[in-house]
């Protein structure tokens, strides 16, 4: 379970800057939110605190009731570019956190094909990331996070330099995992589709200091079609509406 | 590489190699002076001149080079990816790289010759310094641009320190060192022809030795036998370096 009370990030250069404020809220175990709001309000700084990356000036973030710290092996953080090493192959990629925690080789490698295997992505396995699709790339991602069989998801616009239909595959994929593992994952996006399809709860963000605007309850979240129910358009519109309007 | 791109690479060298002749020739026939041979007689002498004493001259050379590429590489890498990454080293290490790095290095020859002497250790410290600025300023400023989310992605895997300069850093700065020593090898030889020359203790004392010798008895097609070896070290060495990157950079060319 995350539970986060009061979070206060400051970062402190020559000018300190006060990027997150009173930020409260708590992710059950296996359950997923979805994080929206305008450009610089604070979420990828919400993500790198809970990834242990940054360090955080006031409030609590527990993660199963552990304060958070840097390198917790079970949570899994997914960017949008850069993710990948170019000088490593699909298959190098994935193996990369295995590798660091030192995995005989044995172990990595079956682990490494069973999850690229699982993506799809195991024919592309000697490719280098320049040779992949963007949506290769992503797959390659989450493969990698998925070897070290996390029980926390990060992800920071995972799917924002895709095109529409790729995205959508991967939304699919992403939540069939989720649906299988049932691992807690906080998602951050700039897109409202998106966050409807895949969060549970939806937490709206506006900026200076960041903070959360409004919550939305999302439980239809993951139904058999979901993406082409009415209540799926009533729930985007429902989040344009806040995020425009601000109620 | 396979066999049709390399005989690709081969055609195309031997037609550089041809014109470079062909200009040499005329321009040898046009002037029909002795201080410029054609290349006919120039590789004639080369050839018999390598097996006497042109032959470990010409090792002398090259192992000087060798020896202060290696030498000055490797710790060079790795202080610079240091600087590169640690702010508070840096802003000790920066001011002290950006006034000792403009200076012509070879302008301490007379100080580098007082103390080391007239035979190797000299010049190989002239060249291992030249090579060592070359490279440092390469690798701190290569290992500066990193892409932040990079490191963090694999920080979050949960590398240590030494995993990040092995993984990430590295790597992302190994293309532009190579780079950097594709370029400082010019440089190198240059500042060993002139070390050579001037300081030396005679004997085997190195190309610019032998050519400054040939030069001082006016035997044109021997110092030309000497130039034609230069050249060839210099090309080898950087076809060399150009072989490397494909091979350890695989990434760099696709
Ligand atoms: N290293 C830093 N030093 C100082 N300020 C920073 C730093 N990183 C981010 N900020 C500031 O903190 C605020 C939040 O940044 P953050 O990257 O979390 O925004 P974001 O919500 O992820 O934006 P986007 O949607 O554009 O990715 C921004 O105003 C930004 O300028
Ligand atoms: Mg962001």
């Amino acid at each position: 379970m995350l539970k986060i009370e009061d979070l206060e990030v400051t970062y402190k250069n020559k000018i300190s800057f006060l990027a997150l404020q009173g930020v409260s809220f708590t992710l059950e175990e296996g359950h997923t939110c979805a994080i929206i709001g305008p450009s610089g309000c604070g979420k990828s700084t919400l993500l790198y605190v809970l990834a242990g990356l940054l360090e955080h000036s006031g409030g609590q973030v527990l993660i199963n009731g552990e304060t958070v710290r840097p390198k917790r092996r079970e949570t899994a953080l997914i960017l949008q570019d850069y993710g990948l090493l170019p000088w490593k192959t699909a298959q190098e990629n994935t193996s990369l956190g295995l590798e660091i925690r030192g995995v005989p080789s044995e172990e990595k490698r079956a682990l490494v094909e069973e999850a690229m295997q699982e993506l799809g992505i195991w024919e592309f396995r000697d490719n280098y990331p320049a040779q992949l699709s963007g949506g290769q790339r992503q797959r390659v991602a989450i493969a990698r996070s998925l070897t070290l069989k996390p029980d926390l998801f990060l992800m920071d616009e995972p799917f924002s330099s895709l095109d529409a239909l790729t995205r959508e595959g991967l939304q699919n994929t992403l939540l069939e995992f989720w649906q299988k593992r049932r691992a807690s994952m906080v998602l951050v996006t700039h897109n409202i589709e998106e966050a409807v399809f895949l969060g549970q709860r939806i937490l709206i963000f506006s900026g200076s200091p960041g903070r959360i605007l409004h919550v939305i309850e999302n439980k239809e979240m993951g139904e058999q079609g979901y993406r082409n129910q009415q209540l799926f358009y009533q729930r985007c519109s429902r989040v344009r509406e806040v995020i425009e309007k601000g109620v | 590489m396979p066999l049709s791109k390399f005989k690709k690479t081969l055609s195309d060298y031997s037609i550089a190699v041809l014109i470079l002749l062909v200009l040499w020739e005329a321009a040898s026939m046009w002037l029909n002076k002795s201080y410029l041979p054609g290349p006919y007689l120039s590789f004639l002498t080369f050839g018999q001149e390598l097996g006497r004493k042109l032959g470990p001259h010409l090792l002398v050379s090259t192992g000087r080079v060798v020896i202060s590429l290696v030498t000055a590489l490797i710790p060079a890498v790795l202080l610079g990816m240091v600087l590169g990454r640690v702010e508070k080293y840096d802003r000790i290490a920066a001011p002290l790289i950006y006034l000792t790095y403009p200076v012509p290095k070879i302008i301490f020859l007379p100080l580098v010759v007082t103390l080391m002497g007239l035979g190797n250790l000299s010049k190989i410290f002239l060249i291992w310094i030249i090579v060592f600025f070359q490279i440092l300023v390469t690798a701190r400023d290569a290992a500066r641009q990193v892409n932040k989310s990079m490191v963090d992605s694999v920080l979050s895997l949960g590398a240590g320190e030494m995993q990040i300069y092995r993984h990430v850093i590295f790597p992302s700065c190994l293309p532009k060192i190579l780079t950097a020593l594709r370029i400082s090898l010019g440089t190198a030889i240059a500042v060993l022809f002139f070390s050579e020359t001037v300081a030396n203790l005679g004997g085997y004392g190195g190309i610019g030795y032998y050519v400054m010798e040939a030069w001082a008895r006016l035997e044109w097609n021997v110092m030309f036998a000497g130039i034609i070896a230069m050249g060839i070290m210099g090309f080898v060495l950087y076809l060399f370096l150009d072989w490397l990157e494909k091979k350890i950079c695989p990434w760099e060319f696709l």
